[in-house]
């Protein structure tokens, strides 16, 4: 039984592209065709050639477009040097000079500026191409054929045949238009030299394959959210809609990007360094750290910027203060941090806790010149063992100072009883 | 003097015993010892030989022996003895921390020299000064202050010889002490450097500025406030503790086996708590007072110092009232602000007979040099009228603190008697206020 996927894609249809007009008719292929050429073709002329119509019996007006006084270039709008040749296989931007090495009879007849196009341009305002299941056999017969290529952006994906027939180029362009279709996915056919066809041959089993594929990856819920007019559409009308929008690639790494956003954004949050991240982009200093995760998330290489915070995380310096209490160099200083003898130091810091009696010396104390070091640990301690000594004996001093005052005391009381008692003015009762 | 006036002045000096004030019992002593003037004040000069001989730092020599009065049968060597041992057994409980007995020892002392005083005829009407329980708590704190001094001083810690410079805030303190430094006399090594408030410097200790402004503190007071205070604070618990870092930070800062020059306006009043420890046995001590004319002082406070007027002309009262009265029985001169600016040999010259020392010419000049008449900014001439147009409500507190600063410029034998009546009258108008 036939599904959605297989009825559509019987349907969709495929467009010749020709950038250049061939001399006879009977050059055209079947099917609709676009005309791009220089010069001026006037589509009744063309259609009454006696043969046309014996030839294409069921061809309409409508199915044959012709661009006239046009050339493909790199950018839309773009003024290009268009020369003509005595040889018109020749016609396009390349100078004589290019040529006349390889081809010495080729003369110049004229050279005009022509208002440039590109192909993706084109390919946009093509009401057939407008279904994403609708491809194209593109026939370039004039101008630089690497230009025509390249300004078909992402629509040569949907392309099913390149021909170069008729195309009469350097051998320096030819050669880099080989390898750009080489690099796209397309290669030489194996039964006529001129003709490149995708790689991959686009069976109607493959595209189903791939549709289904598609269908498995895409996220209709993040692409409904993106385009809220889509809301009511089914997911297989929603697959179209995408690839039918020219920036399809741009709009799968939004896609990517708001699975991403959605599905960890608070694991994001957790490891997300917001302060780093506002020292790198002073002017976000005021957003919230949800705001900040959302602006790096919108910067094309958030990537990178991911490893410039993590470079600056591993060079920034842990304060001591920030140190948990798990932390070994904590609790390495814990063990070796001479607590009471920075209190003896600092007697104003006394009934400091140890963990604040560190961040106290490391922040002040050892900018105040206080020398924890080892060597001088000992010599305070020696020094501290020297003066109790001092002390304790200026102590024993002062007692045995008093001592003798008191036992000198004593003895004039005693020698003065014993006088008194013996002269007989008291008596030993008293 | 008749007996009457004797037995007064025995009663001051009974006062002034328990109050801690041994160098001006010492000064008695010399006073009749060198001066026929006093030759028929038997009962005086009796009574301050006793108290002399039971002051703390005779009691703690080792080769005590109590003076004799042979005119007097009742205080026999035997009596003083036993006095004396109570009075050392005190002491010994201080040495040894044993505070309750200390009270106790310190009590039967009291008991015993007031029995003592009443079995003489002479002394019968001041025995009871030491009976009071008060006065025992008096003495107690007195020779409290006197031992910090005295420990220090076995242990070799306590300063040898002092200049303390009083003077009111903004009268040329910090001036005078900079000369002082200039002619080598060693100073702080933390000294406050110098603001636009002070372009001299103020040659004080930046630690026992906080010193003092954390005791202040402590007590909710300002040193503003000072005036305020009576005149014994200091036997307090916690300006015991005070004065007992005081010495220690005194020690930390300055070199004290060198004369050094000590200064805070605020010793003004403060140094009251340091008077049992200056005794000639203990440490050399001098004290420099200056004084400038109040107004100008006033003008020049309330310009630096967020205070009012009021405050400050009653705190120049207090201060030069406080400081002339501690400094009184010690070795001191007093120069004025216009003085020292003005004819600074004058100054230089009264130091050198003072210290019995000669400067050298260099050193003189040097100190010359320091000080910059031009600073003298706020002169009373210019400044009075519009003071007191400003301020009519302070004409008479104004008025008397001018007499005072007459007065007190060149002190003269009566200056007891002018000090009491002059610090009546303002107590009257403290009381007014």
């Amino acid at each position: 039984m036939q599904n959605a996927f297989e009825a559509h894609m019987a349907s969709s249809q495929c467009m010749s592209v020709l950038v250049g007009c061939p001399s006879s008719l009977t050059q055209l292929p079947d099917g609709p065709c676009l005309i791009i050429d220089a010069e001026s073709i006037q589509q009744e002329k063309l259609t009454s050639q006696e043969c046309f119509f014996a030839h294409y019996p069921e061809i309409s007006f409508d199915d044959l477009v012709i661009i006239n006084k046009t050339v493909i270039s790199e950018f839309d709008h773009q003024i290009i040097d268009w020369h003509t040749f005595s040889d018109k296989r020749f016609d396009g931007p390349s100078k004589l000079s290019e040529l006349s090495e390889q081809f010495p009879n080729l003369r110049l007849i004229e050279s005009r500026k022509i208002e440039g196009i590109t192909l993706s341009t084109i390919f946009k305002n093509q009401k057939i191409l407008s279904d994403p299941l609708s491809s194209f056999e593109l026939i370039l017969r004039q101008g630089d054929p690497l230009i025509a290529l390249q300004s078909a952006k992402e629509w040569l994906a949907r392309c099913t045949r390149i021909s170069l027939r008729g195309l009469v180029t350097s051998s320096r362009s030819l050669e880099s238009t080989e390898a750009f279709l080489g690099a796209s996915g397309f290669c030489k056919s194996s039964v006529d030299s001129y003709v490149w066809i995708p790689e991959l041959e686009m069976s109607s089993l493959h595209l189903s394959l791939i549709r289904c594929g598609l269908s498995a990856l895409f996220n209709a819920d993040i692409y409904r959210e993106l385009y809220p007019e889509t809301k009511e559409m089914k997911d297989v009308e929603l697959i179209d809609h995408w690839l039918s929008r020219t920036n399809f690639r741009e709009i799968a790494e939004e896609i990517e990007k708001n699975i991403r956003n959605s599905s960890d954004r608070d694991g994001l949050l957790a490891l997300f360094n917001a302060n780093i991240y506002r020292k790198l982009y002073p002017e976000t200093k005021d957003m919230a750290e949800v705001e900040l995760l959302d602006h790096w998330l919108s910067q094309p290489d958030f990537r990178f910027i991911s490893k410039t915070m993590n470079d600056i995380i591993q060079r920034k310096a842990i304060q001591i203060s920030e140190l948990t209490d798990q932390d070994p160099a904590l609790q390495l200083l814990q063990h070796i941090f001479p607590f009471d003898l920075y209190r003896s130091q600092r007697p104003d810091l006394s009934q400091f806790p140890n963990r604040e009696l560190i961040n106290h010396f490391w922040e002040n104390g050892q900018h105040e010149g206080i020398d924890l070091s080892e060597s001088n640990v000992q010599n305070i301690l020696d020094d501290d063992k020297s003066s109790q000594v001092n002390l304790l004996t200026s102590r024993v001093n002062e007692l045995e100072h008093l001592l003798s005052c008191a036992n000198a005391q004593l003895s004039c009381m005693q020698k003065l009883i014993v006088g008194l008692r013996d002269s007989g003015v008291i008596n030993g009762q008293d | 003097m008749d007996k009457t006036d004797q037995i007064l002045a025995c009663r001051f000096l009974a006062n002034d015993y328990l109050c801690g004030r041994w160098q001006k019992i010492f000064n008695t002593v010399c006073s009749f010892k060198y001066s026929s003037l006093y030759a028929n004040c038997s009962i005086l000069s009796d009574f301050a030989q006793l108290l002399f001989t039971l002051s703390p730092a005779e009691i703690l020599q080792k080769d005590w022996q109590p003076s004799s009065f042979s005119q007097r049968t009742s205080l026999t060597e035997l009596h003083l003895r036993y006095c004396a041992t109570h009075l050392l057994g005190a002491c010994n409980d201080l040495a040894c921390r044993n505070d309750l007995q200390y009270c106790y020892k310190l009590q039967l002392f009291c008991i015993s020299l007031s029995e003592l005083l009443k079995t003489d005829a002479d002394f019968l009407l001041i025995g009871d000064v030491f009976s009071l329980s008060e006065s025992c708590t008096s003495l107690g704190q007195s020779i409290r202050i006197f031992y910090l001094a005295y420990s220090r001083h076995l242990r070799e810690s306590f300063p040898q010889r002092m200049t303390v410079v009083l003077g009111m805030h903004r009268s040329g303190t910090s001036a005078l002490t900079g000369l002082l430094g200039n002619l080598g006399i060693s100073g702080p090594t933390d000294a406050l450097g110098a603001t636009e408030n002070n372009l001299l410097g103020y040659w004080e200790s930046t630690s026992l500025v906080t010193s003092s402004d954390r005791f202040l503190d402590s007590q909710k007071s300002h040193w503003s406030q000072l005036y305020h205070w009576s005149s014994g604070w200091w036997k307090s618990a916690a300006a015991l503790d005070w004065i007992d870092s005081y010495w220690d930070d005194m020690q930390n800062v300055y070199n004290t086996n060198q004369h050094f020059v000590l200064k805070d306006p605020r010793l003004c009043i403060l140094f009251e708590g340091m008077i049992p420890c200056l005794v000639d046995s203990l440490l050399q001590v001098d004290f420099l007072l200056i004084l400038r004319s109040p107004v100008e002082v006033a003008i020049s406070l309330c310009k630096a110092e967020k205070i009012s007027p009021r405050d400050a002309i009653n705190l120049w009262i207090g201060s030069v009232f406080r400081a002339e009265s501690m400094s009184r029985p010690y070795t001191r001169n007093t120069f004025t602000y216009h003085q020292l600016l003005n004819t600074p040999q004058t100054i230089l010259d009264s130091l050198g007979l003072a210290w019995n020392q000669s400067f050298n010419e260099s050193m003189l000049n040097q100190a010359r040099s320091f000080l910059q008449p031009s600073l003298y900014r706020t002169k009373v001439d210019s400044v009075r009228e519009s003071f007191l147009e400003k301020h009519p409500d302070l004409a008479n507190l104004l008025a008397l603190a001018e007499t005072i600063f007459e007065c007190f410029q060149y002190p003269t034998s009566e200056i007891l008697q002018i000090s009491e009546s002059l610090n009546c009258q303002w107590i009257e108008l403290l009381a007014d206020r």
